[in-house]
C-alpha cells in the first residue's frame, strides 16, 4: 500500500495585481506517496513554483490567494489541510516536514553569515543537538554534497563561493533536518552539466537512503527521466497530463505533451531531424480562455475544444489527461506523433465537466 | 588559406588583470576555423571563456594575442577608426541571452530596429526605412503591425525575434549567439532554432552558437569546439565529435548529460566527473583537464597537449586520446 504523503484537490491560487487577477494556478488536482519522485515540467509561467510554493505556504498573502481547494498532508501524527493553515502555524513544519531547494541559492542564503553556522541555525531550531553536536552534523552534509574542503566552506560567506558550490550549501541545508518530502524548483538549472550530474546523483541517493519524497521542477526532460517515478504535465495553471515516467515519455495522450516532447533537442536525435516546434505562446492568465488552454496552439483543436475546458480522462491505471480527443464521443482519430504506442485511443470521461 | 573559411582565429588570447599581479587567462592560445555559411557551435563549462571569445571576434574586448582573419584580414589588429571605416560592427552582429535587458524600454520595436539602420545609413529616407523594418520582422515571424509596440508588450520569444531583426537589419555576414535561446519557454526555443537555421539557409549566414547545453548545439551546428579552462581541447564536425568523442572531458561532459528517455537513465551508469572545473588565474604548465582526469600522468601534468589532427576533421587536444 503506497503511503500517502500529500493529496491536493482542486488547488486554485491566483494574484490580485493592480491590473485585475492573475489565475496562475487553475484548479490542479495530484498526490504524492512516500519514497518517490514526483517532476513538474511545463513552459515558463504555467504555474509550477506557485503551486510547490503553496504547499510550503511560502507565498506572499496578498497578493497571492487561495481561492479554492485543500492540501491535505498525512504523516505519522500528522494529518492537516495546508491550504487552511497559516503562515505562522507553517512555521513548526518547514525544514523539518518539508524543505525548499531554489534555482538561485543566493536568494534563499544569507550574505551576511558564515554558510555553516547557517545550516548548524536551522538544525538546531528543530533538534535537540548541542551547539557542538549541530556544527559536526553540518560539516558532515556538506561533505557529504562533494564539497571539497568541508571544514573551510563552513567558515565562508555565500558570495565567496561559485553558484555550484553554493547550490550544494543549499542542498545540504534542505537536508539538514530530515524532511519527509523536498520540494526542488529547477535545482540544476544554473548549473553545469558535470556539477549536475553530481547533485542529481546526490539527491537520489539520499531519497533511496531517507526514503524522502521529492516533488521536482524542471523545464529538462533529460532531467525528469533520470529522477522521476511520475510525472504531471502543467499548461496555463492546469495539469494536462499526469502518469508514471513510462506513461509520459512512451504513450503520451496529450497534443502539448506530443509537443514538448519534440521540441526539445536530444543528443541521440537523428542528425538530420528537425525539431517539432509548437507555433504561437501560452495563453495570458489575466483572462485565461473558455475551453481548453492549448486550444490556440494545438494542431487538433475542434469547437468543443474551444467552448468547453475538457474533463480528465483516464487513460490506464495512473495515467489521465485532459484532452477532447479520448472522449469516447469524439470523431477524429489521431495517432501520436511521439512516444511508442502509436495507437488511436478513447476512453469514457473519468469525471463531468464543470460548467 | 582554406577555401570558403570565412574566419580563420589564430591562436587568440584574452587577459583579464585582476589585481596586481595576478592574470586571468580567460581565452589562453585558442585556434579555430569557420567556413562561410557553417555554423560552429561552442561549449564547455561555466567560466571556461566561451563568451568572451565571442566577444573578442566582434571586437567588443580587444585581443591579447593571436590573429583574427576575417576574410583573411586581420581584424584583430584594427584600430577603432579602421573598425569603423569598414563598417565591421554591422558585418558580426551578436544576440545576447537576455532579450529584455538588450532591448530600450522607452523605444518602440521599430524605431529600435531603425536605430541600426539610420546609424549605418541604410536606406534613403524614413519611409524607406520603415519599409525595410517591416520586411525584417515577418522575416522573423512576427507582424508588421508589431513596430509600433513597445519591448514590454512582448513575450521572452517575440523579444528575442525582435533581437534576431535588429542584428539582422544590418545584413550581417556573421552572427554571434551567446546562449540566445537559454531563456525561452521549451517550446518557444524550438521556434527560435528553427528559425536560425532556416535565416542561415536563406541569407547564407555563418554562425558561432555559445551554449552550455550540448544537445541544442548539436541540434544546430555543423562543426563543434569543446572549451576547458580558456582552450580547446576537442573540435571537429558534430558527428566525430559527438559520435566519436576522444578527450576525457569531452567524454565525461557528453555521458553526464541527462537523456530524456527512461529505459536509457534506468540502464545507464553515470559517473561524473568529480571536482569544480578550477581557477583560470595564473594557471601553471600542464594539461588544464589533469586535476579532474582519470588517465592523467606526470607528462600530463608537465607538458601542454597541443590540438592534433585524429581523423577527418576531428582534432584533439590530449596526450592519452580515447578511442
Ligand atoms: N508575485 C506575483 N505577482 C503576480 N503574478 C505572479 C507572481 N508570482 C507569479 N506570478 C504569475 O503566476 C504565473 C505562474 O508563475 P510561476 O512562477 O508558478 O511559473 P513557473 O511555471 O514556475 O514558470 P518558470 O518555469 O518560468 O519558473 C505566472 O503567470 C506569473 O507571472
Ligand atoms: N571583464 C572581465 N573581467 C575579469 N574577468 C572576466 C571578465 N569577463 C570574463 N572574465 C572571466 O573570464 C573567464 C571566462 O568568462 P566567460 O564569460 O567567457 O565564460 P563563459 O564560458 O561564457 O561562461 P558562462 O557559460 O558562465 O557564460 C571567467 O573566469 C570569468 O570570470
Ligand atoms: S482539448 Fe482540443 S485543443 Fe485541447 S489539446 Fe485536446 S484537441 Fe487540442
Ligand atoms: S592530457 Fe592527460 S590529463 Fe589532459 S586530458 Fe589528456 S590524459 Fe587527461
Ligand atoms: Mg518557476
Ligand atoms: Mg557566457
Amino acid at each position: 500500500m503506497a503511503d500517502r504523503l500529500i493529496t491536493v484537490k482542486d488547488l486554485k491560487v491566483s494574484f490580485m495585481t493592480a491590473s485585475g487577477e492573475i489565475q496562475a494556478v487553475r484548479g490542479v488536482d495530484f498526490h504524492l506517496d512516500r519514497g518517490e519522485t514526483l517532476a513538474i515540467v511545463g513552459e515558463s509561467g504555467c504555474g509550477k513554483s506557485v503551486t510547490v510554493q503553496t504547499l510550503m505556504r511560502l507565498l506572499q498573502e496578498p497578493p497571492a490567494v487561495i481561492k479554492s481547494g485543500s492540501i491535505r498532508y498525512t504523516n505519522g501524527d500528522i494529518d492537516m489541510d495546508i491550504a487552511a493553515r497559516t503562515d505562522k502555524q507553517m512555521r513548526a513544519y518547514r525544514g523539518k516536514e518539508f524543505s525548499m531547494i531554489f534555482q538561485d541559492a543566493m536568494t534563499s542564503l544569507n550574505p551576511t553569515t558564515r554558510v555553516g553556522r547557517q545550516i548548524a541555525e536551522g538544525i538546531l531550531r528543530h533538534q535537540d543537538m548541542s551547539a557542538g553536536e549541530a556544527k559536526e552534523r553540518a560539516v558532515e552534509l556538506l561533505a557529504r554534497t562533494g564539497l571539497p574542503a568541508p571544514e573551510t566552506v563552513y567558515k565562508r560567506y555565500p558570495h565567496t563561493l561559485s553558484g555550484g558550490q553554493r547550490q550544494r550549501v543549499m542542498i545540504a541545508m534542505a537536508l539538514s533536518c530530515n524532511p519527509a518530502v523536498l520540494f526542488a524548483d529547477e535545482p540544476t538549472t544554473a548549473l553545469d552539466v558535470t556539477i549536475q550530474a553530481q547533485i542529481l546523483n546526490l539527491m537520489n541517493d539520499i531519497k533511496r537512503q531517507r526514503n524522502m519524497s521529492i516533488i521536482f521542477i524542471t523545464h529538462n526532460l533529460g532531467v525528469v527521466a533520470r529522477m522521476a517515478d511520475r510525472v504531471a504535465v502543467m499548461y496555463a495553471g492546469q495539469i494536462v497530463e499526469a502518469g508514471s515516467l513510462r506513461d509520459i515519455f512512451y504513450g503520451p495522450r496529450h497534443p502539448y505533451t506530443w509537443g514538448l516532447l519534440g521540441s526539445v533537442p536530444d543528443l541521440r536525435m537523428n542528425l538530420s531531424a528537425r525539431l517539432a516546434s509548437i507555433p504561437g505562446t501560452p495563453p495570458d492568465l489575466f483572462s485565461p480562455p473558455a475551453g481548453c488552454p492549448f486550444a490556440a496552439r494545438c494542431a487538433h483543436c475542434m469547437k468543443v475544444c474551444m467552448e468547453v475546458v475538457p474533463g480528465e480522462y483516464a487513460v490506464s491505471e495512473g495515467h489521465m489527461a485532459r484532452c477532447w480527443l479520448l472522449d469516447a464521443e469524439c470523431e477524429t482519430e489521431v495517432i501520436p506523433p511521439v512516444g511508442r504506442d502509436k495507437t488511436v485511443f478513447k476512453t469514457e470521461r473519468k469525471e463531468e465537466v464543470h460548467g | 588559406m582554406a577555401d570558403g573559411v570565412l574566419l580563420d582565429v589564430q591562436h587568440l588570447k584574452k587577459y583579464f588583470r585582476i589585481g596586481r599581479r595576478q592574470m586571468l587567462h580567460a581565452v589562453d592560445d585558442v585556434s579555430f576555423q569557420i567556413r562561410a555559411g557553417e555554423t560552429l557551435g561552442l561549449v564547455g563549462e561555466s567560466g571556461c571563456g566561451k563568451t568572451t571569445v565571442g566577444r573578442t571576434l566582434a571586437r567588443l574586448y580587444e585581443p591579447d594575442g593571436g590573429r583574427i582573419l576575417f576574410h583573411g584580414q586581420d581584424i584583430g589588429a584594427w584600430s577603432r577608426r579602421d573598425i569603423k571605416k569598414n563598417n565591421l560592427s554591422s558585418k558580426i552582429q551578436m544576440i545576447f541571452q537576455d532579450p529584455y535587458a538588450s532591448l530600450n524600454p522607452y523605444f518602440t520595436i521599430g524605431e529600435i530596429i531603425a536605430e541600426g539602420l539610420e546609424l549605418h545609413h541604410i536606406g534613403e529616407n524614413r519611409a524607406e526605412r520603415n519599409e525595410m523594418v517591416c520586411e525584417l520582422l515577418e522575416r522573423v515571424g512576427l507582424h508588421r503591425e508589431h513596430a509600433n509596440r513597445f519591448p514590454h508588450e512582448f513575450s521572452g520569444g517575440q523579444r528575442q525575434r525582435v533581437g534576431i531583426a535588429r542584428a539582422l537589419a544590418l545584413n550581417p555576414e556573421f552572427i554571434i549567439c551567446d546562449e540566445a535561446t537559454s531563456a525561452l519557454d521549451v517550446s518557444v526555443q524550438a521556434q527560435v532554432l528553427n528559425m536560425l537555421i532556416d535565416l542561415k539557409e536563406s541569407m547564407g549566414l555563418t554562425y558561432l552558437v555559445v551554449a552550455h547545453d550540448l544537445s541544442l548545439v548539436r541540434y544546430i551546428s555543423d562543426r563543434v569546439a569543446v572549451m576547458y579552462l580558456g582552450q580547446l581541447v576537442e573540435a571537429g564536425s558534430v558527428g566525430e565529435v559527438y559520435g566519436r568523442p576522444m578527450h576525457p572531458y569531452t567524454i565525461g561532459l557528453l555521458d553526464a548529460v541527462p537523456i530524456a528517455d527512461p529505459d536509457y537513465e534506468a540502464d545507464h551508469v553515470s559517473a561524473p566527473i568529480q571536482g569544480d572545473i578550477g581557477s583560470p588565474v595564473n594557471p601553471g604548465p600542464g594539461c588544464r583537464f589533469a586535476g579532474r582526469c582519470p588517465y592523467a600522468d606526470e607528462e600530463c601534468r608537465q607538458k601542454t597537449p597541443e590540438l592534433a589532427e585524429m581523423g577527418e576533421d576531428h582534432q584533439v587536444a590530449c596526450f592519452h586520446p580515447v578511442r
